[in-house]
């Protein structure tokens, strides 16, 4: 099976919705004003930061669905749905309708139904239309507010319409700014609205999301179990993320603390005109590895286009350049065949010892291994002090040896601490940034905000961490797991 | 379901892991997530044996043609249907260490027979010193085998060795497989740099592997030259008369050479007992140099050749053999190993084994269809077009930002004109209507006519307040059409936004420019802003 040949035929792609087709898939369809927010409750419930969410009303124009799947089934649908804008109109007409038919309350859906299928409405009331249909197939109902600015009677007409579908509603105010009128909101929704809950969409953590997905499943009782297996799929699918960022962060930690840069020079070069270039070397490596690392955390947690704030500020770059005032810089010998001085001398006791058997031969054993003894000392004593000249020789015009400088590795714990509290704030930074946020992220502002809210790192967790890491560990397995652990703390009191 | 293969993971696996770990860098998580997810289903009869598994998986992905390509992510998709499935780079570099450790073993082979036969040829009167042939073609290969037992001992034990200490020592330079790898293009040394190399964030792991990989490739070599050496014996037996026989200069009792013979023919002394040699055979083939022939023992001069044929099959052909088979199960748990504890494996596992949870749209992003290609809106009763984002690549064009009117007749959309910001709009207004809101379109209608008459009564401009920290909405969009229908042309038409920043004022100002109303402007009713004599009439 090892030439070639595929092992695996290809399988084929399960069609969309294949599942959904099999049984009825809880459907929310988020509804309100334009620019309310719903594209960005959609962003951040569906974790997809591709959701177009623009400050012009009227961006989303078509209803558009997230399923959320777990290994192709299809659990639960979001639609977003383009804003109201002639609820009154749409409001007026099924008045009138329900006057002139004598609907009473109870075929009220069907009306509605029946106002999408009219002719000349799609192209009258083409958002009405787009928002409405996914809720007569059977969507249930999410109703968004902006808590930040006060309720007008211009939403009645939304609200009554809603109320005209029959379906089961949820309200949720989501505060674009300054939660000032989120008690009016409440007063006024709860008349139309069972369930209403506050919710910061851009803001909003990861628990508070799954939150909202629980109450979800409380809106009808045949909703209740995929809402539970949904919410449960997210939290495995959370652990296996935090995991994968511990162990990317663990890499960076381990390769950090290894790093070194060296160059070889002449013979009768001064080591010290290379220490400027070997360290402006190690630094640039160690900020690679550094940017490498938080672009891989963030493509961990589905942040492929997250823009960044200007970089660090020169306090912070300052800290690192004190990290590394330590002296790294040294030189030494390299030999060819990577020989140690130490191997030179075994190889040289043993000629030394060999030549001096050949005397002790000579003479009969009288010698008493006398010649084999200082041969060897004297032949171990010319390699060790003849290792430096040796590197000078050149054989077929390659030298045997040169002088290596080095800077680097760092001996302390300090540089790998360091790194690892401001991957642990990065982290925490990534790992609760709601997809709806559209703003660069910058981890200045987010260290006064957060930095002092994380537990300061144990002296004896680091050395654990370390010596996981370290080149004579046998597995990072622990490391991993105490990074982890530290990770998953910071992600708790960064929410609270 | 085609069942997943269940050979073992070899160091083309090993190579490709990392080629393929080094392209998915980068790759967006739900891509990998979704593409692992898939093989990962097909693999679970390999559940609990993660090396084979991450092997499997790197196998079939060099199996689809489409996810071969090494180069960037979002480079261009290759044509799955008609690309042929290339070799991936772990398969060509693991064929070309193959060809390299297959040449060693032929040279092993051609060494081997050409020491035989030199072995057999040294024959000082006549005979072959039974000593010497023991000596070139038993003892000397295992004084090598010990060197290489001392590479195969554990890293503790051989770091306090001298000379091999360090990997990269003397004594693994001088090992005939790491020569022989020296001679393998650069592009193959180049791939095998990474996955083998001494140095590098991998180093901890690849040094189990290059040792185990040189010292199996090396045994190779050493198995043929003891294989080469073997046949050669035995076809000197057959097809040459050879005459045996011993001799020393010390002065060694036979008895105690006989002792040692027959330690050494133990091993095979009850199956053959032949090939041990006997005391006579002993004592009637030793020679002297001065010593006259003792012509009634040539017929025991041949008897040697089972001992010896026996002696090169159990302690040069042998010790090879199991060494070889050990070092080469050694690489494979070395491969293992390095298979599962390679920085990202764990994760591709986990890509693998866990149920791949999708959230974001199937569909794509970014696409929401505009209205913008449709012609802008004219000053009928059709209903407005709902939308009009600002063009893409550009500033959209904005309705000019005017002053508010020292009189107007004001008419409040929705209960615009209870805010508290209102206060100023309300006292210049000459007449006031209300629309919107809780009004019934009839209500609009009626209200829209009476403020038209009061306008042209006055003279003023007709003004309309709105929310300003509210979109404008088509509903609106379609009342102020209806208003200059009325109004006819000429007639200054204000849209007063109360209580709205410069962003709001901005969606107002793109939104009503769509309109190419020139009598109708907009206005930022801030209870600071001071009426202009005159302004917007």
């Amino acid at each position: 099976m090892r030439d070639g040949t595929p092992e695996f035929a290809p399988k084929p792609p399960l069609p969309q919705s294949a599942h959904s087709s099999a049984r009825e898939v809880p459907a929310f369809a988020v509804l309100g004003h334009p620019n309310k927010g719903k594209s960005s409750l959609v962003a951040a419930l569906a974790q997809d930061e591709r959701v177009r969410v623009a400050p012009d009303p009227g961006t989303t124009t078509r209803a558009e669905r997230f399923p959320l799947r777990v290994d192709g089934e299809v659990l639960y649908e979001l639609v977003d749905t383009p804003g109201f804008q002639r609820a009154r109109g749409v409001l007026a007409w099924l008045k009138a309708e329900a006057a002139r038919t004598g609907t009473t309350a109870a075929d009220r859906p069907a009306l509605v139904a029946r106002f999408c299928r009219e002719p000349g409405h799609a192209a009258r009331f083409p958002d009405e239309v787009a928002l409405l249909e996914p809720v007569i197939a059977g969507a249930g109902v999410l109703y968004v507010v902006d808590g930040a600015v006060p309720f007008s009677s211009d939403y009645e007409a939304e609200m009554e319409i809603l109320r005209w579908t029959g379906r089961p509603s949820l309200a949720v105010i989501n505060p674009i700014g300054l939660p000032r009128y989120v008690a009016e909101w409440e007063n006024a929704l709860g008349q139309f609205f069972r369930v209403v809950r506050v919710l910061d969409a851009v803001n909003a953590s990861f628990e508070t999301r799954l939150d909202l997905l629980r109450a979800f499943g409380e809106l009808d009782a045949r909703w209740r179990e995929p809402l539970r297996r949904a919410v449960a799929a997210l939290e495995a699918d959370r652990a296996r993320k935090l995991r994968d960022a511990a162990e990317e962060i663990a890499q960076l930690v381990a390769a950090a603390a290894a790093l070194s840069v060296e160059e070889r020079i002449p013979q009768d070069a001064s080591p010290d005109g290379y220490r400027a270039g070997l360290e402006e070397r190690y630094r640039g490596v160690l900020r690679t590895l550094e940017h490498d690392a938080r672009r891989n955390v963030e493509v961990i947690y589905d942040f492929s286009e997250l823009a960044h704030a200007a970089e660090e500020t020169d306090a912070a770059r300052a800290a690192l350049q004190a990290l590394l005032d330590e002296d790294l810089f040294s030189e030494r010998t390299w030999l060819a065949f990577g020989m140690r001085t130490r191997d030179l001398v075994a190889a040289g006791s043993a000629a030394g010892a060999a030549t001096g058997g050949v005397i002790d031969a000579a003479v009969g054993g009288t010698s008493l291994l006398a010649g084999a003894a200082l041969g060897g000392l004297i032949g171990g004593a010319l390699a060790f002090l003849g290792a430096g000249r040796l590197a000078r020789v050149e054989v077929l015009r390659q030298p045997l040896g040169s002088r290596v400088v080095r800077y680097g590795p760092t001996k302390g714990p300090n540089l790998p601490a360091v790194l690892l509290g401001r991957a642990r704030l990065h982290h925490a930074v990534v790992a609760g940034r709601a997809h709806a946020r559209r703003d660069a992220l910058d981890l200045t502002a987010e260290s006064a905000r957060l930095g002092g809210r994380f537990a300061p790192l144990d002296a004896g967790v680091l050395r654990r961490i370390l010596r996981g890491l370290g080149p004579a560990a046998d597995s990072p397995g622990d490391a991993v797991h105490a990074i982890e652990m530290l990770l998953r703390e910071d992600a708790v009191r960064a929410a609270d | 379901m085609p069942r997943a293969s269940v050979e073992g993971p070899g160091l083309s696996d090993w190579i490709d892991l990392l080629t393929r770990m080094r392209d998915d860098a980068g790759r967006p998580g739900a891509e990998l997530a979704q593409r692992d997810r898939a093989i990962g289903e097909r693999l679970t009869s390999l559940d609990g044996r993660p090396a084979h598994k991450l092997a499997a998986w790197v196998r079939a992905l060099a199996a689809e043609p489409s996810s071969l390509s090494s180069g960037p992510a979002s480079g261009p998709p290759s044509d799955s249907a008609t690309e042929p499935a290339a070799r991936s780079a772990g398969r060509t570099s693991e064929d070309a260490v193959r060809l390299a450790v297959g040449l060693l073993a032929v040279l092993g082979f051609v060494f081997g027979a050409a020491a035989a036969v030199g072995a057999f040829s040294f024959q000082p009167r006549g005979r072959i010193n039974v000593v010497t042939v023991l000596g070139v073609l038993v003892a000397l290969p295992n004084l090598f085998l010990l060197l290489a037992l001392a590479h195969a001992l554990p890293e503790a034990v051989r770091r306090r060795l001298p000379l091999v200490g360090a990997e990269t020592g003397l004594g693994t330079w001088l090992q005939p497989a790491r020569l022989a790898l020296r001679t393998l293009p650069q592009a193959t040394r180049a791939q095998l740099e990474p996955a083998l190399g001494a140095t590098g964030a991998l180093a901890k792991l690849s040094a189990p592997l290059r040792r185990w990989l040189l010292l199996s490739a090396s045994q190779t070599a050493a198995l043929a030259f003891a294989s080469g050496a073997l046949a050669t014996a035995l076809a000197q037996v057959v097809f040459t008369d050879l005459s045996f026989g011993w001799s020393t200069t010390l002065d060694v009792d036979v008895d105690r050479i006989h002792r040692l013979a027959t330690f050494f023919a133990t091993p095979w002394a009850w199956l053959w007992p032949d090939a041990s040699p006997s005391r006579a055979l002993l004592e009637s083939t030793r020679f002297f140099r001065i010593a006259p022939e003792p012509g009634s023992a040539v017929l025991l001069y041949g008897r040697w050749w089972p001992f010896i044929v026996m002696c090169l099959c159990c302690y040069t052909w042998l010790p090879r053999a199991v060494f070889l088979v050990v070092a080469r199960q050694r690489f494979r748990a070395a491969i293992r190993r390095a298979l599962t504890e390679a920085p990202g494996s764990r994760r591709v596992l986990a890509r693998l084994e866990s149920p791949l949870v999708e959230s974001a749209s199937p569909r794509a992003h970014g696409a929401q269809p505009t209205r913008s290609d449709e012609p802008p809106d004219g000053m009928g009763d059709q209903p407005t077009r709902t939308h009009e984002p600002p063009r893409a690549g550009g500033e959209a064009s904005l309705l000019a930002e005017a002053s508010l009117p020292e009189r107007a007749v004001v008419i409040g959309w929705g209960d615009a004109l209870a805010l508290p910001e209102a206060a100023h709009v309300v006292a210049l207004a000459c007449a006031r209507f209300e629309a919107g809101g809780m009004h019934t379109q009839e209500e609009d209608a009626e209200a829209l006519d009476r403020a038209v008459f009061e306008a042209k009564e006055h003279g003023v401009p007709l003004l309309v307040a709105v929310r300003g920290y509210e979109p404008p909405l088509a509903e609106q969009i379609d009342f102020l059409k209806s208003l200059r229908h009325a109004t006819g042309r000429a007639q200054s038409i204000v849209v007063a936004a109360l209580d709205c920043d410069d962003a709001r004022l901005g969606a107002w100002r793109r939104r009503l420019a769509t309109l190419g109303d020139p009598w109708l402007s907009v206005a930022r009713a801030d209870p600071r802003a001071r009426p202009v004599p005159g302004g917007a009439a």
